[in-house]
């Protein structure tokens, strides 16, 4: 019987050839980042939760730090807290983009735990969806800045996990190469 | 069992014989790979702007930058005229509330406590009319100003009772924190009022965060410097200011914003149907007030208005001009 000879290892040692990448570390890698994803949205939709309440309830909002260019009622009762047209706060639509992106977090998850990868279409869908998010966001913050000259520091907080969603999903969406069969002898 | 060559593979896969100096493998030529061997995959190797840290920087770079954009607008100094209201419409419960006081409630608080806020003025001037000759009302104000936004109050109260506004919307006062900050209130800026016994020609001055919004005609800065003044005025050229057909002038506002302080409109609109409340008192015994000084100037119409407790009894006490 022929000696196992040093080229012939195992396929769980660690890789040979130059940018190998191990299976197992990318599904950790790519598991760690969709439960980031999700961790994000839902802590985005308890404050977009609390946020819609205080907005039906009429209750201000606890603002911290108030006091100068911070300003959280004046902004949430402003005339850009609601969606044009309505009397809807735009929370509810943060509400619901949350939503979305936890969902397509879990996606990602469930096809995890089958042993499968995204599907192909999952993570450019994601990475759009934060584009959009972010275009959001921006719309915001331009409000709060240069229209009303107040920050809302609830705001903020959920402008910066759109932003975070964003770069993570645009990492997501490059990070991985494309398998080939065998690395060369 | 050790993997068979790459080599190997191929030569059994294409039905080769095994090459010279190596064993045949025990296995069938044609069986396939062992489950047990996983794919290894490899990277293809790209360039630095394909990576992840790239896009990672680049998007954070433009963010940044549209935020330095928005930085720089908004130190942009504020036109002579900003017409643009960042302020929601009044929302319904709230109209409701100050459009409906309730006729019991107003006739228990009466004057509420409070003094005549109406000062007559003297020398009989001209009257003061709208364009179709009926009395007018002149407010001048500022959405930053904490006095005007508890004066408001009582002023669609009382201006409700002889005209509709349409298109009235909320504000808070500003956020100084030594000046009753955020007081919840109405703006009159944007708004309009139809009524057959009144004109009502409001000013907001500036908006909340002190930008300019209108500016009075002349005749109109001609009545501030004449009238917001003393003896009428205990504070020259301040706000609220309220000229009454040239008849009375109020200046300031006898509510004590104390008493709106961390409340909203629906909160605020909530006590209006308490006649033991005692912001329900302030703001509903000034508008009777208020009410009976427009009656005093309609000559008493319309009736169901002039003609009811506690507006009767308050127009008699109210010295005439």
């Amino acid at each position: 019987m022929t000696p196992p000879s040093a080229t012939d290892s195992p396929a769980l040692s660690s890789p040979d050839g130059p940018g190998a990448t191990d299976d197992l570390e990318e599904a950790r890698s790519g598991g760690a980042s969709a439960w980031f994803l999700l961790v994000i949205a839902v802590v985005g939709l308890g404050v977009s939760a609390y946020l819609t309440t205080l907005h039906y309830a009429a209750i201000p909002a606890l603002c911290p730090g108030s006091g100068g260019i911070i300003d959280c009622q004046g902004v949430l009762t402003s005339s850009y807290s609601v969606v044009p047209g309505t009397s809807i706060p735009v929370t509810v639509p943060g509400m619901l983009w949350f939503l979305v992106s936890g969902w397509l977090a879990v996606l990602s998850l469930a096809a995890g735990r089958r042993g499968e990868d995204d599907p192909t279409w999952l993570r450019p869908l994601h990475l759009a969806w934060t584009v959009v998010g972010l275009a959001a966001a921006l719309y915001f913050v331009f409000c709060e800045l240069v229209k009303l000259h107040e920050i809302c520091v609830w705001c903020t907080s959920v402008h910066l996990m759109v932003f975070v969603s964003l770069l993570v999903a645009a990492v997501r969406f490059q990070g991985g190469g494309a398998p080939v069969e065998d690395a060369p002898r | 069992m050790a993997r068979p060559s790459r080599r190997r593979r191929q030569e059994v896969s294409s039905g080769g014989a095994p090459a010279p100096g190596r064993r045949a493998p025990t296995r069938a030529a044609s069986s396939p790979t062992p489950s047990r061997y996983r794919t290894q995959r490899v990277n293809i190797p790209r360039p630095w702007w394909q990576s992840p840290w790239a896009w990672g920087g680049g998007i954070t770079v433009v963010v940044v930058a549209v935020l330095v954009v928005f930085v720089v607008l908004a130190n942009q100094p504020a036109k002579g005229t900003s017409s643009s209201s960042t302020n929601q419409p009044v929302p319904a419960s709230v109209l409701a509330a100050v459009t409906g006081v309730s006729p019991q409630v107003s006739t228990t608080i009466a004057a509420g406590g409070l003094a005549n806020p109406l000062e007559p003025v003297t020398g009989s001037p001209a009257a003061l009319t709208g364009p179709g000759g009926e009395p007018q009302l002149f407010y001048f104000g500022a959405e930053y100003c904490p006095y005007c936004a508890a004066q408001r109050w009582s002023v669609v109260i009382a201006l409700s009772r002889f005209g509709t506004f349409s298109n009235l919307h909320i504000t808070m006062s500003d956020s100084t924190a030594d000046d009753y900050p955020d007081t919840h209130t109405f703006t009159f800026y944007g708004s309009t009022y139809s009524s057959s016994y009144l004109d009502f020609a409001p000013v907001e001055n500036a908006d909340r965060s002190d930008n300019p919004l209108q500016a009075p005609t002349t005749a109109q800065q001609a009545l501030i410097a004449t009238y917001d003044v003393a003896p009428y005025s205990s504070q020259d050229s301040g706000i609220p200011f309220m000229d009454l057909a040239n008849r009375y002038i109020i200046s300031g506002t006898a509510i004590n914003p104390q008493l709106l302080q961390g409340m909203t409109w629906q909160q605020i609109a909530a006590t209006l149907s308490d006649a033991q409340n005692q912001v329900a008192e302030q703001i509903i015994g000034n508008a009777n007030w208020l009410t009976a000084g427009i009656c005093k100037v309609t000559d008493g119409e319309p009736g169901s208005v002039c003609g009811s407790a506690p507006i009767s009894t308050l127009e008699s006490q109210l010295t005439s001009s």
